[in-house]
């Protein structure tokens, strides 16, 4: 008994003198303009709270990118209960870790349904955990937008009745953006031999076969299509097939760990390919900072950026640039924003708590976001939209397409 | 004159009764209270929550059988239970069985596989056996994550197994497990009295020995291996519906392995009621560590591994030891009695 | 061919890392006839407080290597004190058990204070690399390697030519007739495991250095880990640096010419064939070696 308590003091200890990578209490940041996206009386809001439950990967594997989103979803809901909440009701965000881990992200889904009986619920990241939740979301008949997962194989085919995508392209088209940019390079400049690494996963493993056929479309031969297990973790081998098929298009479908882990490699092997894609990794925001100028030339894709002129862009673009300290919007800091808009749209246009209800009107209306106006068909798919962004010397620049773009493609890379 | 014999004391009543499992009795109240619950429409929290339960001591009761009766130690208790989950998925995915069709084939294929690496790998010692098992929970996870027709990384996707609505859905997960859980404890009551049991006791204490006496030490460690794997395939197979989607990764992790091992072990090996209390007494710790308030510190494994070392060190028996130590403690020697 | 030149020598230096963590592993047990499955998380441990040194204080990996080899020493003589002695006199199965219950104690209280997240040191030379005769030789894990050949011809230099070695070496072989020599076992057993746990401090530092981290790949270390040792010959500390560099090379091959993704089921599939087929005191009934 007493080395039990032992060890819980000094877990409790070392944690406390450790610890500060707990998930954070953020309120968001202040000052931000004052008209909010939906446009509402700016009083207080009143009455009982709606509870919004999510589970996200605050540790873990995929906590890079899980802050974002659990940032962006508090941002959001603060700005919203600043300016008259939902339905004119204050507004409770309700996000527990699951630490990246989908049996954990399951079980919290599974309290928060029939335990908390929680309102509303907001989709957490990425597809492995989507591939444990939307079964019971679907189950219990909640909604759930999310953009956690862009796989086809989980969103198409099943009769998805509640489950709505903030993504605005599926896993097969991914790397759309990167093939379609290619195609306006001169016919003599473009590469001719690609090598793709996957990891082995629904969701990269949709996108490698949307860009399998992409590139065979485009006649580029793929001469190295090697897919990596979770453990892997030397990447040598890979780089080195790609080095002697001379390639000279790479696509690294990893998420961050493994990619920083790739480059690192590549530029061990001076493995320098004309242009390189990573899917959705280098809009992180310590991309640069952890791979220094390792990390320029590639590119990836988003659906939101600055440029564009849609609704509340401009303000989701003045905080992200202050909390990520980047000087662009993270594809997935859009990705969540989106996610959060369509929701309250669905909630404010059913006009109450109604899951059946808002399910209807969301397939039925279109929804603005920061995305641009979706449109979603029957399987909660809205139309596809992406844009192509490259790192330049630590900064972000979007290259295609042409009326978004804000800076110079630079080939090769 | 002979001495009075003393009363046996409440402890020693209990110890005595949990033991010798006298009470058939008792076993069937507890039946028909699991099988009341779920029909009374308890939140579909706390039916769960005993679904869950009831799993695991599916798990751990068949572990008990090749890790306590048998005495070898399995760290790769998983590979079944993925084993089960797969083929209920792919019998899914290519003719829509639902989970108790598939529960079958599923133990079927798992004690196969048992079967098959059982006939080297339990020639092994104790801790070589063990890590083989857990080198074959890895080997079986990555090649099911890259065979072609198992869905490689992407995994298969197990919606609509039963056609039932919420409730009515709950309810009949929960009797799968429950069935499972009768089945499995079944098992290892029959086992307990039967020559098989006795041999596998034999082997486990000293298995020189017990060839000499002319037990067939390799056939029966086979058959307990199977009929432990078989088990965990069924659970498996249930599992895979509820979770509706099944991928290596998901499905194939260490921690299941853990919890078989450590339930039944802190429970009390080689006993039927050992690895029922440890997976109650141990699957609430863990919920209670992990989602309650109190649970946000997430220190499950250091309690099981602390509990694990207490056993080993102080406690080789587990719970159920300790209760039978307790009653010898308070009853005085008595004449007559071995 | 350079590819093939390249590919050996990437194998090699990936290989002389895998001997790292395999020698202390080798030398527990050779001489304490224990497997010590705590191996992996114990050098994870390593890895994470390198990690927090590099990042709190900035003191580079290498020297946070050496400072590594009298903290771990010190915790292998506990380890070994306080829950692998206790346990000596019953049947083997359960040293392994109090190391396996310690190893879970142990990743959860790495996962408490470090998080679950993935983790990996970028010290100013990684993805640095220098050319050696066409081939390209990664500096983070040139350096590894020469980690690696310093401690394992130092372990073994402290086998051959000191007196506490030569005591080790006699009770690997033979512990009656070492106790008979007069040599003190207990504290032989228990410097060997403080020895080899210092090894494995210093395993996860360059294990860190090479590769990302996060607190359950522990398990894969240690499965990687047995198979060289057993590849090596338990308690042969040369076998298994040069069965180290064989499965390095073996597994760059396996993964640029036969297929990347099928490598990890090869490599835990010749450790079940090993496991399986080699004999000296694996088997049921045969003399421990």
């Amino acid at each position: 008994m007493r080395r039990f308590l032992g060890f819980i003091a000094a877990v409790g200890l070392l944690s406390a003198a450790c610890g500060g990578t707990a998930s954070p209490a953020s309120t968001g940041s202040p000052g931000t303009s004052a008209a909010a996206t939906s446009g509402a009386a700016a009083g207080k809001p009143a009455g009982k709270e709606i509870v919004v439950a999510s589970s996200m990967a605050l540790t873990g594997g995929f906590a890079d990118v899980g802050k974002e989103y659990d940032k962006t979803y508090r941002h959001y809901f603060d700005e919203l209960n600043k300016n008259g909440g939902l339905l004119g009701r204050p507004v409770k965000l309700v996000l527990n870790d699951d630490e990246s881990d989908p049996k954990k992200a399951a079980s919290l889904y599974e309290k928060y349904i029939t335990s908390d009986k929680a309102d509303l619920l907001i989709g957490p990241y990425p597809t492995p955990i989507l591939a444990a939740v939307i079964p019971i979301t679907e189950r219990e008949k909640m909604v759930l937008v999310q953009a956690g997962t862009a796989s086809a194989s989980l969103l198409q085919g099943h009769n998805n009745k509640y489950t709505f995508l903030g993504f605005t392209f599926l896993d097969r088209d991914y790397a759309k953006p990167w093939m379609d940019w290619i195609k306006t390079l001169p016919a003599d400049q473009q590469p001719k031999t690609m090598a793709i690494f996957t990891l082995n996963n629904p969701f990269t493993i949709g996108v490698q076969k949307g860009l399998a056929d992409l590139a065979k479309q485009a006649n580029i031969n793929v001469a190295v299509n090697e897919v990596y297990d979770a453990n892997a973790s030397d990447f040598t081998a890979l780089v080195q097939k790609a080095k002697t098929a001379n390639a000279d298009a790479v696509a690294l479908l990893s998420y961050y760990p493994d990619s920083v882990q790739i480059v690192k490699t590549m530029a061990e092997q001076k493995l320098k390919p004309k242009t390189w894609y990573n899917a959705i990794s280098s809009t992180v925001p310590t991309w640069s900072s952890d791979l220094k100028d390792l990390g320029d030339g590639t590119v990836t894709p988003v659906q939101v950026w600055h440029t564009q002129k849609t609704a509340g862009v401009q303000q989701l673009y003045d905080w992200s640039k202050t909390e990520f300290k980047t000087d662009f919007i993270p594809f997935h800091v859009g990705s969540a924003q989106t996610v959060a808009e369509v929701l309250t749209a669905g909630v404010k246009g059913c006009g109450k708590i109604d899951q059946d209800c808002i399910a209807e009107w969301l397939r039925q209306n279109p929804v603005p976001t920061v995305s641009g106006q979706l449109k979603y068909d029957s399987e909660g798919i809205p139309q596809y939209s992406a844009i192509l962004v490259q790192t330049q010397k630590g900064k972000d620049l979007a290259i295609y397409p042409p009326e978004v773009a804000d800076g110079k493609a630079v080939y090769p890379a | 004159m002979s001495k009075t014999v003393p009363l046996p004391s409440q402890w020693e009543r209990l110890a005595e009764g949990t033991q010798r499992l006298r009470p058939f009795g008792a076993w069937l109240v507890l039946l028909t209270l699991l099988i009341v619950f779920p029909l009374l429409q308890p939140p579909l929290f706390y039916m769960r929550l005993v679904g869950t339960i009831l799993l695991f001591v599916v798990l751990a009761q068949s572990w008990n059988i090749i890790g306590g009766y048998t005495g070898y130690i399995s760290f790769g208790h998983v590979t079944f239970f993925g084993i089960g989950a797969y083929v209920a998925a792919l019998l899914f995915r290519s003719a829509g069985w639902p989970p108790y069709a598939a529960a079958l084939p599923a133990g079927l294929a798992a004690a196969l596989f048992a079967l098959l690496i059982g006939f080297p790998t339990l020639r092994l010692r104790g801790p070589y056996f063990a890590i083989a098992t857990l080198a074959l929970s890895l080997i079986v996870q990555v090649a099911l994550a890259n065979l072609p027709f198992t869905g490689s990384g992407e995994g298969i996707v197990v919606r609509g197994g039963m056609p039932f609505t919420r409730v009515a859905l709950e309810q009949a997960f929960y009797f799968c497990y429950l069935a499972l859980a009768g089945l499995t404890v079944g098992a290892v009551i029959w086992m307990e009295r039967s020559k098989f049991g006795y041999g596998l006791r034999a082997i486990r204490d000293d298995q020189d020995v017990a060839l000499s006496v002319g037990v067939s030490a390799i056939r029966l460690k086979l058959a307990a291996f199977a009929l432990s794997s078989f088990f965990a395939g069924m659970a498996g197979s249930v599992y895979a519906h509820q979770a509706a989607y099944v991928s290596a990764p998901d499905v194939f992790t260490l921690d299941i392995s853990i919890k078989s091992l450590v339930y039944a072990v802190v429970g009390g090996t080689s006993t039927v009621l050992g690895p029922v209390i440890g997976s109650v007494l141990m699957e609430l710790l863990n919920i209670g560590l992990t989602t309650s308030a109190l649970g946000q510190i997430r220190i499950d494994h250091i309690v099981f591994g602390v509990l694990l070392a207490i056993v080993v060190l102080a406690a080789p028996r587990g719970i159920m030891g300790a209760l039978q130590s307790l009653s010898h403690i308070r009853r005085p020697r008595r004449t007559g009695r071995g | 061919m350079t590819n093939v030149f390249q590919t050996l020598l990437s194998g090699l230096l990936s290989g002389g890392v895998y001997a790292l963590p395999a020698v202390g592993l080798s030398l527990i047990w050779g001489v304490m006839k224990i497997v010590n499955i705590a191996h992996g998380v114990l050098a994870l441990l390593g890895s994470y407080l390198a990690l927090t040194l590099f990042r709190a204080l900035g003191i580079d990996p290498l020297l946070a290597a050496v400072l590594m080899l009298p903290v771990f020493f010190l915790i292998g003589l506990i380890v070994q004190h306080t829950l692998v002695r206790p346990v000596i006199n019953q049947p083997e199965i359960s040293s392994l058990m109090i190391l396996f219950a310690f190893t879970i104690v142990l990743e959860n209280v790495i996962t408490r204070v470090w998080t679950g997240d993935f983790r990996a040191m970028t010290p100013a030379y990684s993805g640095m690399s220098l050319d050696f005769a066409g081939a390209n030789l990664s500096v983070v894990r040139t350096i590894t390697f020469g980690l690696a050949v310093v401690a394992v011809f130092g372990l073994d230099a402290l086998l051959a030519r000191t007196y506490i070695g030569k005591a080790i070496r006699a009770t690997a072989q033979n512990q009656t007739a070492a106790m008979l020599a007069g040599i003190d076992t207990d504290r032989v057993a228990l410097i060997a495991f403080g020895i080899g746990t210092a090894l494995a401090g210093v395993a996860g530092v360059a294990l860190g250095l090479i590769y990302s981290f996060h607190p359950s790949v522990h398990i894969l270390w240690v499965v990687k880990s047995f198979l060289v040792t057993v590849l090596g010959g338990v308690g042969n500390i040369r076998g298994a640096f040069a069965a180290g560099l064989l499965l390095g090379v073996a597994e760059s091959f396996l993964g640029t010419y036969v297929s990347f993704r099928w490598v990890d089921f090869f490599i835990y599939g010749l450790l079940l064939l090993v496991l399986l087929v080699r004999p000296q005191g694996l088997l049921r009934g045969a003399a421990s070696a």
